[in-house]
């Protein structure tokens, strides 16, 4: 397969992109984080958001591969290759993500030397290694000479409930702290799962119809509105449980959930949670609950990008908004901790309520990331997609296969 | 068991911040940050007032580490930089920190600061107590309880030059110790008790 | 460190951070106009590995009226650390966020750090760096070219109040006029001193006793931000359940801790006090008794002419200022002889209310002289006039009269700010002496924070100059010079004189403009420097030449403050400076070469003198780390101070009705209203708010004002209440421009519902570069009240009388 003119543009332009993250990340190493927008008071910014958007991006791929293996989805196993590759490149990012975020990088081996068991963030730590680890064996398994479909429904029985532990643990970061009314929620890992579930099926609707434009790898139209119908109950699941959480928090109406609920619906965080409400919920499941619409690729892409700005914006404002007001309010509040207002005269270094902009730096950094990961995606699906077998040819066998080692593991 | 803590009584704290300030001092806090910080409760500004013309109420509210019994900031660090010592305070191995910030997300108290950069000091050396690490870039920290000095047996700064004699410090699992005869037939209480964290730290008016 | 370094060693070791020093100076100058930085002159030691550290004592702020004994840790000839001091007793153990602040003040970047020479207009603040040598040339050349074209009398000097404790010699040795020291703050003791004596605002009891009282007025008081270690006393007495008040248009710190807060329309603290009167004389809740024994109110006046009938016409000539002339004595009517007696007389029992036709002349006592005039005054018209309603002011005077022994502190300041001032302090002095609340446990008023006998009192030699030098003192109040026909022409301030203790500054910096020369001695780039000819910097109390420095009598310790830092960039003592300006004159012979030399004069044969001093010697205070108890100091100090009830009047009684203010009609306290600041004042149409200014934690005066410690948490701001807020679209953060006829500033809003509608507040002045244009006396009264110059302190200046707009910048 020759390269395409396309092809090289758009590596060259996603290469320029990640080197300049990478020069943006090492003048952050340089400042330290303080070149960003956070502060005392929002002490998490954009990359912990990237961070949870991206280990939800990651698990689309994998519960729809696994989920073929394990539950005997004979359409999904075409895809299950793309979906794993994808997956492979959203965990790698998700994980960079912590790592950009941590202010002492140079000391993380103490993470070998004196873990603390007890922390959700050595948890996801863990989780998430062991999911990198999961997704390349599956990988390998599937591209290597001597697939073995045996060992990839073997696998694949443990990256399912992985994939969904990954998720769980991820809110457990949040979900688990009793200092942030918006976070400290039972439901907190199911609604991770379920945003993981649309945003991933989304993006992997994405990256397939991707592929299939760039000749790369085509996807029956048939399985991608098969995907369609199944991101459709997933919108609906996460519908649910966002609809449970908020009702919850507003029911009782306390003052600390009233504050919460006031930043979201009509605050600073109410872009986000409307954004998420009509671009992430609504219109897609309106447009993809029509078997109808299904069939047209155009709508399901729409429907599939608006499912994963929605659940960016979801993430945005689950952070975010449990930020905003401090337990304990009063001016002049807490110490931002910028050494900016050191020669300012006045109140500057205080803030009664969070605020919080991403800065130059980091968005450069993420842009990187991203575009590292797009370039990643992009390598890999060249090397293993192009030259895997045809998509039709020997796939039933395969799945037959499959599905007779799935009965007898 | 020694369970080092303090009591506070803010019926005697008139806002005057001395504690944040002293403890800004004595710990080498650098620009930009408090370990202690004094609030006015409710208000949008300092020296603000709650109610209505005339009838008017205001509280002073200092607030630094909690010194939980069952702090939340301690099980979240995945290095186990911050800790609790035999002494019951909360401390921070600050060459254990990673500088991830979980322990600020978990702490229901924003008790903790984080160097965002180098730290910037004004005057621009090390002042304070000359036993007191120098924290480094990228590292968390937090009210020490005046680690160094109460080793020393001294009270903590904030302790000893506050004005009115707000607070005293001492062994809460001593029933002779002063704090501990100071809170007996009283009414304390602890910041956001409902989060179940068991400051160390008590109130009273 | 000892005691016996020399001034000489004091150099030595000096040697590398002067020089480091006097670089960073030079490039500060080369930088900006006037001073930039002081970082980066510390750091060639940062390299040390072990630091040396040492402990230095020393006595703190005079101005807040404290003198915490501070214990500073220095490290590699650094103030490192600060904390109360140890060589004090429990009670002492004092300080506050503005002693702890200065390991920060020290080496803020205001500080001056060469000498200067003006090079722009003045007020641009354009200078370039000079030597010592031509600085000193400079003033003592200015010197004597005013001397030779205007006259001796045409030189002012004047050491602002926090400069001149110690010492003040180059004023005396030129025989300079210092501007007087009238009026400022002091409106509240001018209608006092009348009647229990001069300086009676300061308490003759000590301030622990607020305990002992069963309630507690604060008149315009604000001991939380002020003198703040003395709010302790406060804090006791609320724990112990006394009832506090707090008199005071905003909600005051002090307000927020009271049991009661008092509202009052500013200005009109008066009313609520004489509404109180009114009361306690209609409801007969005054203390007969006392009134009798103790005040003047039995006294009989001739109702025709409003004088007191005496046994002599002669009376004294300043009620003020008891001298040992015979004067007249007053009668009274006797009950016991049904006749007339000299009010001394033994064994009589004088009628409190009546009147007496006798000789032709129609008697009557005080009391019934007073009785008619608060008739004038219903409970009503005081409800009315200060905002407070009638049944609040009777509950107040029955809780005051009727509830145990009572107390007023009034603040300096405050309600001191206003012309009427001196109305409220007669009224507050007629309250106190017809409830009897004054010379009992418990009982007291003035003004209490610092200046009342708290603590035995240290006797030290007073280093005297030779008789023929002296002030040369015109009687003219320095803040009146603007406004007055004057001779000054050449001027030399210690501190910043001109922008804090006048008001309307736009005139008074008119008037320093005008002069033929101005130099200033500054540790710090205040206000004022920028109109100064040449500057000078002076080191702050922590360094000096020698290890020691200033010795001071301080609430029962004697302080010689020890274990110096060298002085910080090219910036010397005030007394070198003193010695370099009088060696232009050959005088330095006559002031001490030294500290050491001036603090061993203080103290040589002083426990001879006074045998509360044993022990306390110049080596003795060394080995005690510079501070010594003076006999008697301790916790349980409680003087029993007027229990005689002799009071230092001319009659020793009490003395409520003041007839040398018989030309202003103001025998008894006329109600009056302020200058400007007065709700029916026509001038609100187009001012409609009252401006007021106060103590602010962060500063004394506009000390502290470049403390970047501060800085974090304060700037210039203007308080003001929401709904005036919301009327002229204000918010938090928001810059303002506040202004009247007489100038403006711009600075940032705070929104605060502390405050009475209508009413701006605003922390005291700050250095004007940290404004975003002008500063606030630009807007402050200058008006000064003529009653007030037949007054112990003269006219006060009543910078709280001022009326503004503000609008959004």
């Amino acid at each position: 397969m020759k390269t395409s003119n396309t092809f090289k543009i758009t590596a060259a332009v996603l290469g320029v992109l990640t080197v300049a993250g990478v020069a943006a990340w090492i003048y952050q190493l340089m400042g330290g984080l303080g070149v960003t927008g956070m502060n005392n008071g929002t002490s998490w910014g954009l990359y912990i958001t990237c961070f949870m958007f991206f280990v939800g991006l990651s698990a689309g791929g994998l519960i729809v591969a696994s989920s073929a293996s394990v539950f005997h989805v004979k359409e999904y196993k075409k895809v299950a290759l793309p979906a794993v590759i994808l997956s492979t490149v959203c965990i790698c990012l998700a994980g960079m993500f912590v790592l950009i975020d941590l202010g002492g990088i140079q000391r993380i081996y103490q993470l070998l030397l004196s873990p603390n068991v007890m922390s959700p963030l050595f948890w996801d730590i863990c989780v998430i290694t062991l999911y990198l680890i999961i997704n390349i064996v599956y990988l390998y398994f599937m591209v290597s000479k001597k697939a073995d479909p045996r060992k990839v429904a073997i696998v694949s029985r443990f990256a399912l409930p992985i994939a969904i532990l990954v998720h769980s643990v991820t809110a457990w970061i949040f979900g688990l702290q009793i200092a942030r009314e918006g976070w400290y929620s039972a439901i907190m890992a199911p609604i991770f799962v379920a945003s993981a579930l649309d945003s991933g099926l989304a993006l992997l609707i994405l990256a397939l119809s991707g592929l299939k434009k760039a000749k790369v790898f085509d996807t029956d139209k048939k399985l991608i509105a098969n995907l369609a119908g199944l991101l459709a109950t997933c919108i609906a699941i996460d519908a649910f449980f966002v609809g449970c959480e908020v009702l919850t928090v507003a029911y009782p109406q306390a003052a600390g959930g009233a504050a919460l609920l006031g930043e979201m619906f009509g605050g600073s965080t109410a872009l986000f949670f409307w954004g998420e409400i009509l671009i992430g919920l609504i219109i897609p499941f309106c447009i993809l609950v029509f078997a109808k619409n299904r069939q047209k690729t155009g709508l399901v892409i729409i429907s599939s990008a608006c499912v994963v700005v929605g659940v960016f914006f979801k993430r945005v404002w689950l952070l975010f908004t449990s930020f905003i007001h401090p337990n304990i309010y009063g001016a002049p509040g807490i110490s931002s901790g910028s050494t900016e207002a050191a020669h300012a005269s006045g109140t500057s270094i205080w803030a009664t309520v969070g605020a919080y902009a991403p800065t130059w730096v980091e968005i450069v950094v993420v842009v990187g990331v991203i575009s590292l990961g797009a370039l990643a995606f992009m390598l890999l699906a060249r090397r293993f997609l192009a030259k895997a077998p045809k998509a039709d040819v020997g796939d039933s066998a395969v799945d037959d296969r499959a599905a007779t080692a799935a009965q007898t593991v | 068991m020694t369970k080092l803590g303090m009591a506070i009584n803010l019926t005697r704290c008139i806002g005057c911040q001395t504690c944040a300030h002293a403890c800004k001092m004595q710990n080498n806090v650098p620009t930009g940050m408090r370990w202690n910080r004094v609030i006015t409760e409710g208000c949008d500004v300092p020296d603000g007032a709650l109610g209505e013309y005339p009838n008017l109420y205001r509280t002073y509210l200092p607030i630094a580490c909690q010194h939980c019994e069952n702090p939340a900031c301690q099980k979240v660090c995945p290095t186990g930089a911050t800790y609790k010592d035999d002494q019951g305070r909360v401390e921070v191995d600050y060459d254990k920190c990673i500088g991830c910030r979980m322990c600020m997300a978990a702490c229901p108290y924003n008790a903790r600061v984080f160097n965002w950069e180098d730290p910037v000091r004004d005057p621009d050396f090390n002042y304070g107590d000359k036993s007191v690490p120098v924290r480094q870039k990228g590292v968390v920290e937090k009210c020490t309880l005046c680690k160094e000095r109460t080793d020393r047996g001294e009270d903590p700064m904030c302790v000893a030059c506050c004005p009115t004699r707000a607070r005293v410090f001492g062994d809460l699992d001593d029933p002779s110790s002063e704090i501990s005869k100071h809170l007996a037939g009283k009414k304390p209480t602890q910041l956001l008790a409902e989060k179940g964290t068991e400051p160390q730290v008590y109130y009273y008016e | 460190m000892t005691g016996e370094k020399s001034l000489q060693s004091g150099l030595t070791r000096r040697s590398f951070l002067k020089a480091s020093g006097a670089a960073a100076g030079a490039l500060g100058i080369a930088g900006a106009a006037g001073m930039v930085t002081a970082e980066g002159w510390l750091s060639p030691t940062e390299a040390h590995a072990e630091p040396e550290e040492r402990v230095a004592h020393l006595c703190h702020q005079f101005h807040c009226l404290t003198g915490c004994n501070l214990k500073c840790t220095i490290r590699d000839e650094r103030v490192a650390l600060i904390e109360p001091s140890d060589l004090v007793d429990e009670g002492h153990r004092t300080i506050c966020l503005r002693g702890i602040n200065e390991v920060e003040h020290i080496y803020s970047k205001d500080r001056l750090q060469t000498p200067l020479k003006r090079v722009g207009e003045r007020g641009e603040g354009e200078f370039v760096a000079i030597s010592w040598d031509e600085a000193i040339d400079a003033i003592a050349t200015a010197i004597n070219d005013s001397w030779a074209k205007h006259g001796k009398d045409s030189v002012f000097i004047r050491k602002s109040t926090e400069a001149s404790i110690g010492f003040d010699f180059i004023g005396q040795l030129l025989l300079a006029d210092q501007g007087g020291n009238w009026g400022l703050d002091r409106g509240q003791p001018n209608g006092q001193t009348p009647a229990f004596g001069a300086f009676s605002y300061c308490p003759s009891r000590s301030i622990w006793e607020f305990s002992d009282a069963a309630t507690i007025i604060e008149v315009g008081h604000n001991p939380l931000e002020s003198g703040i270690v003395w709010s302790r006393a406060l804090m006791d007495a609320k724990e112990a359940g006394v009832y506090i008040v707090a008199l005071d248009p905003r909600f005051s710190g002090t307000a927020s801790k009271a049991d009661l807060w008092l509202p009052v329309h500013p200005g009109t603290d008066a009313a609520v006090i004489q509404g109180m009167i009114r009361a306690i004389l209609d409801e007969g809740w005054y203390d007969e008794d006392f009134v009798k024994a103790n005040t003047s109110l039995p006294f009989l006046v001739d109702r025709k002419t409003g004088k007191s009938y005496r046994s002599d016409e002669v009376t004294c000539p300043n009620p003020t200022v008891v001298t040992a002339e015979e004067t007249g004595a007053p009668y009274v009517w006797d009950k016991v002889s049904d006749s007339l007696k000299l009010y001394s007389e033994e064994g009589i029992d004088p009628v409190l209310e009546g009147s007496w036709k006798i000789d032709g002349k129609e008697l009557a006592t005080e009391f019934t002289l007073m009785k008619e005039w608060i008739s004038d005054y219903s409970i009503d018209w005081a409800a009315e006039t200060s905002g407070i309603d009638r049944q609040t002011i009777v509950d107040l005077a029955d809780r005051y009269a009727n509830n145990g022994p009572a107390i007023i502190d009034y603040g300096l300041g405050g309600p001191d700010k206003y012309t009427n001032a001196d109305v409220l302090g007669h009224s507050m002095s007629i309250l106190t002496a017809i409830t009897g609340n004054y010379g009992r446990k418990g009982s007291g008023f003035g003004f209490y924070g610092g200046v009342g006998a708290d603590n035995p009192a240290a006797t030290l030699n007073f280093w005297a100059l030779p008789e023929e030098y002296h002030y040369n003192d015109s009687g003219m109040a320095m803040y009146e010079m603007p406004y007055m026909e004057n001779n000054i022409h050449c001027a030399l301030t210690f501190g910043d004189a001109f922008t804090l203790e006048a008001a309307s500054a736009n005139d008074t910096l008119e008037w320093v403009k005008s002069l033929d020369f101005f130099a200033i001695i500054d540790i710090y780039h205040s206000s004022a420097v920028d109109y100064a000819d040449i500057v000078l910097p002076a080191c702050t109390k922590f360094e000096c030449e020698e290890d020691v420095k200033q010795l001071r009598d301080s609430f029962g310790y004697v302080m010689l403050a020890n274990g110096m830092i060298d002085p910080l960039f090219e910036s010397k003592s005030d007394l070198q400076i003193e010695r370099l300006l009088a060696a232009k004159w050959g005088l330095d012979h006559l002031i001490p070469e030294t500290y050491e030399e001036l603090a061993k004069f203080s103290l040589d044969g002083v426990d001879k003198l006074d045998p509360n001093m044993r022990g306390i010697t110049y080596d003795a205070l060394l080995k005690n780390g510079g501070c010594m108890p003076v006999a008697g100091t301790g916790d349980d100090w409680r003087p029993d101070g007027h229990a005689d009830q002799v009071y230092t009047t001319p009659s020793t009684k009490i003395e409520l009705y003041y007839e040398y203010l018989l030309d202003q009609g103001h025998q008894f306290p006329v109600y009056e209203n302020a200058n400007e600041a007065y709700e029916s004042n026509p001038l609100k149409e187009t001012y409609p708010l009252y401006f007021m200014q106060g103590k602010s934690r962060y500063r004394i005066h506009a000390y502290y004002s470049s403390s970047q410690w501060f800085q974090e948490d304060f700037g210039p701001c203007v308080n003001i209440f929401p709904s005036d807020a919301e009327a002229r679209g204000i918010k938090t953060g928001d810059d303002v421009k506040v202004f009247n006829d007489r100038g403006s500033f711009v600075c940032t809003a705070l929104v605060n519902p502390g405050l009475q509608p209508g009413v701006l507040f605003m922390a005291e002045t700050t250095y004007t570069k940290y404004y975003k244009e002008g500063f606030l006396q630009n807007v402050t009264n200058s008006a000064r009240n003529e009653r007030c110059y037949a007054m112990f302190h003269g006219p006060q200046i009543p910078y709280n009388d001022t009326l503004v707009q503000i609008e959004k910048a």
